[in-house]
C-alpha cells in the first residue's frame, strides 16, 4: 500500500521539478538558439525551433562588445572588491562590541540596503558632474559602491556572527592588534562569506542597467548591459544579434559561479549548520 | 612575573534596565609565581573573574593591579589585554582553525614582529617540551582533543607571558589524559616560574595545581587560602560541596549537659560538641542544623559488626543498606541509605560491597563538619581541626549513644 504512494509522491515532485527547470532554462534556450540564427532566419522561423548553427553573430557581436564586457569587468570587480571588504571591515567593528551608536549605525544601513537607488540618482549626477567625475570610472564605482556597501556590509555582518567569540578574544590575547585580528584571523575565517558577497555584489553590478544609462555619456564608457541596448534601434532591431549579445554578457557571470560556486555555497552553509571556515 | 592584585572588585552586567551583578566586592592578590585557583559552581562568576584579569571585561567598581599598574579601575580598562602580556587557554581552546599548529604557536610571535628564525626556535623548543612535535604541520581540525589542548597551552606561553590564565583547560578532554595534561600545566608553570590562574568547577583542576584557591559564590567571595584548607576548614556548605564531594545529615541542636552541646542524627546517633569548639553563640535549643562528611572520613561495617564500637576516632552514625556500589579510579564509591533519613550518603571503600546489604556506618569523629541551617560552618577550626585536632586535649569529644 506504501510504495504505490511512495512512487506517486516520487513523481509529482520531479514532475514540479522538470517544469520549474523549464521555466527556467526557456529563456537560456530561446537565447542559444537565435543567437546562433541568420538575420533572416531569426525572422522568418518560429522563436523555440533552431534552424541550423551560425556562428556569425556571435563573433560580429563579440567583437563589439569587448569593451562594454571590459568595462563592466572593471566596474564589477572594483566595487564588488570594495564593498566586500569594506563591507567585512564595518561588520567586525559590529561584531566587536553591540553599543547603542553601533546598533543605530547598524539599523541605517538595513535601512539604506533597501532604498530605491532611483531616488538619488539626480543628487548623484550632480555631485559627480561637479566633481568632474561623470562619465569616468571612479565615478561609476563611487555611485556603484554607495548602493552597493550597505548590502555587503549586511551580508558580511551576518556571516560574521558566526564567528566564535573566543577566537577573537584569543587573538586579542595573543597580542595581536585590531588590524591582525581582522586580516590574519576574522577575516580568513569568514572568506566563504566574502566570497559569497563578492559574488552576488559582482552580479548585481553586471546587471544594472539604469545607473551605467545615466552616468555615462560616450559609447567608450558603455558597460555591457547597455550595449545590449544598441541593437535595438530607431529604425529596426538586430534579433539575432541582440541574442547573441545577451548570450555573450550573460558569460561572464555564469563563469563567476562556476569558478567560485562552492564557496558561495559554503558561505551560505556555514550560516545554516553554524560551522566555520 | 608578576604580582596580581584585585581590589574589591564588583561586576554588574546591566540587560534592559535589569541590574545583574554577577561579582560582589572581590579582593584578592596573587604573589608572583604562584598557581592560584578559582573554584565554583557554575554561574557563580569565576570565569567573569578571569576575563576581567585578562581584560576582556572591565570591572564596574573596583581595581584590577599588574604588579604596582592599575590595568582596569571603575568600569575603565587602563591597559588592553594585547599589551597585559598574559596567555590564555580557553575552555574551547580557542585554536585558528585555518592555521596549522605551528602557525597557532607562532601567531602571538608574529604578532609582536618577531624574526622568523628565532620565532621558529620558540615553537620547536615548546613543541618538544609538550610532545606535539609531530603535529606541526597540521591544521587543529586534524588532531585529536589532547593535542589541541597542548597546542593551545604552547600557544599561550609562545610569547613568554608573565601571567598564564586557565578556564577550565580540562573539561573538555578525556579523563584518562586529564591527569597528564594537568602535571604538563605544572611542570611547564614552574619551569618559566610564571604566575598562573585557573578557574574550574573541578576540584581534581584545582587540587593537583593551585596551591592557593579562591572559591566563590553567587558572585562573593565564599573563602580564600590554602587549597587543602578550603578542603579541611570550609567555612561554609557550598564551599565544601565546591571542593569535594560531602554528604550531609539534617540533625537537632540541643542543649547537652554542663558546658556540651549535643547534635542528634536521626533517632540513634547523638554527637557531642564543647562550646569553644563552635564559633559564636550556640542556638537555643531543638534547632536544625547540619553535619557534613567527606566520603574517606566515614566507613562502612556489616551490620552489628562491633569491630569500630567503642573506638575513640570512629563514631556510629547509624544502620542501613547499600543502595549502589560503584568504582573509580582503584576506590569504590558506595552510595549509603539510612534508615529514617531521606538523604543519600556517600562513602568510598577499599572494597566492592553488595548493593542491598545491610551495613553500619561510622564516621571518623574529627572529620565531621557542622553547618547551621543557612550552610555557614559553626565549628571553630582554630579549636579543632584535622590532624592538629586529634591530639588528646584538643580532641573533639564525640559519643554514640544507642
Amino acid at each position: 500500500m506504501i510504495r504505490p504512494l511512495k512512487i506517486a509522491k516520487k513523481t509529482i515532485h520531479h514532475a514540479i521539478l522538470i517544469i520549474l527547470a523549464a521555466l527556467w532554462l526557456i529563456p537560456v534556450y530561446t537565447m542559444l538558439i537565435d543567437g546562433m540564427k541568420s538575420a533572416g532566419g531569426v525572422l522568418t522561423t518560429p522563436i523555440l525551433q533552431p534552424t541550423g548553427l551560425s556562428f556569425t553573430p556571435l563573433i560580429t557581436v563579440s567583437s563589439a562588445l569587448e569593451l562594454p564586457i571590459v568595462n563592466s569587468l572593471i566596474l564589477a570587480i572594483a566595487t564588488a572588491t570594495i564593498s566586500t571588504f569594506i563591507g567585512a571591515l564595518a561588520a567586525f567593528y559590529f561584531y566587536k562590541g553591540r553599543s547603542w551608536t553601533n546598533n543605530t549605525v547598524f539599523v541605517i544601513i538595513a535601512i539604506a540596503t533597501f532604498i530605491p537607488y532611483q531616488i538619488t540618482l539626480v543628487p548623484i549626477t550632480e555631485i559627480l558632474s561637479t566633481l568632474g567625475l561623470f562619465n569616468t570610472y571612479p565615478g561609476l564605482i563611487f555611485t556603484f559602491v554607495i548602493f552597493h556597501l550597505p548590502g555587503g556590509a549586511l551580508l558580511m555582518t551576518i556571516f560574521m556572527s558566526n564567528l566564535p567569540k573566543s577566537i577573537v578574544e584569543s587573538a586579542r590575547a595573543d597580542g595581536a592588534s585590531d588590524w591582525i585580528v581582522f586580516s590574519k584571523v576574522a577575516f580568513p575565517l569568514t572568506l566563504a562569506g566574502a566570497v559569497s558577497t563578492f559574488i552576488l555584489t559582482f552580479v548585481e553590478v553586471w546587471n544594472n542597467f539604469f545607473i551605467p544609462l545615466v552616468l555615462t555619456s560616450t559609447p567608450n564608457m558603455y558597460t555591457a548591459s547597455i550595449s545590449l541596448l544598441s541593437y535595438t534601434g530607431g529604425y529596426g532591431t538586430l534579433y539575432n544579434d541582440s541574442f547573441a549579445a545577451a548570450l555573450v554578457a550573460s558569460l561572464i557571470p555564469l563563469l563567476v559561479f562556476v569558478l567560485l560556486g562552492r564557496y558561495f555555497m559554503r558561505g551560505f552553509l556555514a550560516l545554516g549548520s553554524g560551522s566555520k571556515g | 612575573m608578576v604580582k596580581i592584585g584585585l581590589e574589591n572588585v564588583t561586576k554588574i552586567f546591566t540587560k534592559k534596565k535589569l541590574e545583574n551583578k554577577v561579582l560582589d566586592d572581590i579582593s584578592f592578590e596573587v604573589a608572583d609565581g604562584n598557581f592560584f585557583g578559582i573554584i565554583g559552581q557554575s554561574g557563580a562568576g569565576k570565569t567573569t573573574l578571569l576575563r576581567i584579569i585578562a581584560g576582556l571585561e572591565g570591572p564596574t567598581h573596583g581595581k584590577v593591579k599588574f604588579d604596582n599598574t592599575v590595568v582596569a579601575e571603575e568600569g575603565k580598562i587602563k591597559v588592553p589585554i594585547e599589551e597585559r602580556n598574559i596567555g590564555m587557554v580557553f575552555q574551547t581552546w580557542a585554536l585558528y582553525p585555518h592555521l596549522t599548529s605551528y602557525d597557532n604557536i607562532a601567531f602571538p610571535l608574529r604578532a609582536k614582529k618577531m624574526d622568523e628564525n628565532d620565532i621558529e626556535s620558540t615553537v620547536l623548543h615548546l613543541a618538544k617540551m609538550l610532545g606535539i612535535t609531530e603535529i606541526l604541520v597540521r591544521k587543529p581540525g586534524r588532531i585529536s582533543g589532547g593535542q589541541q589542548q597542548r597546542v593551545a597551552v604552547a600557544r599561550a606561553l609562545s610569547k613568554s607571558p608573565s601571567l598564564l590564565l586557565l578556564d577550565e583547560p580540562f573539561s573538555n578532554l578525556d579523563a584518562t589524559i586529564k591527569d597528564n595534561a594537568r602535571s604538563l600545566i605544572r611542570t611547564v608553570q614552574k619551569e618559566l616560574s610564571i604566575t598562573a590562574i585557573i578557574v574550574s568547577h573541578d576540584p581534581a583542576d584545582i587540587f593537583s595545581l593551585a596551591s592557593d584557591t579562591l572559591a566563590i559564590t553567587d558572585g562573593r567571595n565564599a573563602q580564600m587560602g590554602r587549597t587543602s584548607d578550603l578542603y579541611h576548614k570550609p567555612s561554609n556548605l557550598t564551599v565544601a560541596r565546591s571542593i569535594g564531594e560531602m554528604s550531609v545529615i539534617q540533625g537537632l541542636m540541643t542543649q547537652g549537659s554542663g558546658k556540651d552541646v549535643e547534635v542528634k542524627l536521626g533517632d540513634r546517633c547523638k554527637l557531642g560538641f564543647r562550646r569553644d569548639e563552635l564559633i559564636a553563640i550556640v542556638p537555643e535549643n531543638n534547632t536544625e542544623v547540619r553535619v557534613g562528611f567527606r566520603p574517606e572520613s566515614l566507613e562502612v561495617l556489616e551490620e552489628n559488626n562491633t569491630a569500630l564500637k567503642g573506638s575513640d576516632y570512629w563514631v556510629l552514625i547509624g544502620n542501613g543498606f547499600v543502595k549502589i556500589c560503584s568504582y573509580s579510579a582503584g576506590i569504590f564509591r558506595v552510595l549509603i541509605r539510612l534508615d529514617g533519613l531521606d538523604d543519600d550518603i556517600a562513602v568510598s571503600s577499599d572494597v566492592s560491597i553488595d548493593t542491598d546489604s545491610r551495613i553500619s556506618l561510622y564516621a571518623k569523629r574529627d572529620d565531621l563538619k557542622l553547618f547551621d541551617s543557612n550552610g555557614n560552618s559553626m565549628l571553630n577550626y582554630s579549636m579543632s581541626l584535622g590532624k592538629q585536632g586529634s591530639s588528646n586535649d584538643e580532641r573533639r569529644r564525640i559519643y554514640a549513644s544507642t
